[in-house]
């Protein structure tokens, strides 16, 4: 017993450490660039305003993942459901990356981002936690691929399941990890908490669905899948 | 006419590399930055910088690592490490415990701080 508590301690230690260090590191740029504009308001204006804007969202997603966390742990995580067009949904997602992107460090990379699906699929989920989980997994995808495309896919698995995946010409997953992806506090690069996996797949078992990683055997690079129910198809859209 | 005092920045967060550049070329430093500790490394020439200021967790090459490498060139440019982690003296000494390195510039900081950080430590002898 006193040697898990021990270990739970060092655990926490090195997370606050990890934390502490993925909080600073954008709040020293926030810093400068407030500093900046403090001192030489007339110059750069824009482009200081968008590098803090940037900075501050990260922090944001930081914080929004620490109570993910903290809501899981405590189980009390809870969804707000209504029924939707995914396919709709994904692809005004999909816009919004890609409008994003302009004001981010991805903008300088060679990725296209792409969106491919076919067919109305309606389901019944949280809006604000699929976007999270979509978002974290392009993110993700955008970290780990320098050239090439990350391609967004929506398939009808059967009646039941809509399949979601996150497909990636990046660098692809270390074997060794693989198994301990969706842990908690698994990173994959010297960057991240490693959180946001793990709240992703809380949220995705939380809609009654799966999530998991492969790397990619007809190319390089990983592709991210996940699963979620379909609503039948005489159920009305509200 | 005094020189210019010369600094190499190795930072891979391109927002902090490139706003620390700036800042420090307004304060009258002559500055070339890096986002890749590798390109660095490979680019680096002994013997121009007064001072070497560089990340320490970096992908690919450390901050300690890329010292261990640029002290093999020989340079005699001293150094400041510039981390957002609470503890790395500790570390620094299990990779170099014969070197006496002190300057462990902590994020986040502002340009004047660190400004001044930088001139005690090219004061020093």
């Amino acid at each position: 017993m006193l040697q898990r508590n021990n270990t739970e301690l060092s655990d926490l230690t090195e997370f606050i450490n990890i934390a502490s260090h993925e909080m600073r590191t954008p709040i020293q740029s926030i810093l400068t660039h407030a500093e900046f504009l403090y001192n030489r308001p007339e110059k750069y204006t824009k482009e200081y305003a968008q590098t803090i804007f940037r900075n501050a969202m990260r922090l944001q997603t930081l914080c929004n993942n620490l109570l993910d966390v903290n809501r899981i742990e405590r189980q009390t995580l809870k969804l707000k459901k209504e029924k939707f067009d995914l396919t709709e949904f994904m692809s005004h997602i999909v816009q919004d990356f890609k409008s994003s992107i302009e004001n981010s460090l991805y903008n300088a990379k060679n990725v296209k981002l792409l969106f491919e699906s076919v067919e109305k699929i309606v389901v019944e989920a949280d809006k604000d936690r699929i976007y999270q989980v979509i978002t974290n997994l392009i993110d993700n995808a955008f970290k780990f691929t320098e050239v090439g495309s990350i391609k967004i896919t929506i398939e009808r698995k059967d009646e039941k399941t809509a399949v979601i995946t996150v497909k990636d010409t990046g660098s692809g997953i270390d074997p060794d990890i693989m198994s301990d992806l969706f842990s908690k506090f698994m990173t994959i690069s010297v960057k991240g908490t490693g959180l946001g996996l793990f709240v992703s797949k809380n949220i995705i078992q939380a809609h009654g669905g799966k999530i998991w990683a492969k790397n990619n055997s007809d190319e390089k690079g990983a592709s991210f899948i996940f699963v979620i129910p379909i609503v039948q198809e005489n159920t009305k859209i509200v | 006419m005094i020189a210019l005092k010369k600094i190499l920045v190795v930072d891979d967060e391109p927002d902090i590399s490139s706003s620390i550049k700036r800042g420090l070329e307004r304060n009258g430093f002559q500055v070339d930055a890096y986002t890749d500790p590798e390109k660095a490394l490979s680019e680096f020439k002994p013997g121009i910088y007064d001072l070497l200021l560089v990340d320490i967790r970096m992908p690919k090459l450390n901050g300690f690592e890329l010292y261990r490498e640029i002290k093999k060139k020989n340079d005699q440019s001293k150094i400041c490490f510039f981390t957002a982690f609470e503890v790395y003296y500790e570390e620094f000494k299990k990779v170099f415990p014969t070197l006496d390195v002190k300057c462990f510039i902590r994020k986040p900081i502002t340009i004047s701080d660190l400004v001044a950080h930088i001139n005690t430590e090219l004061n020093n002898k």
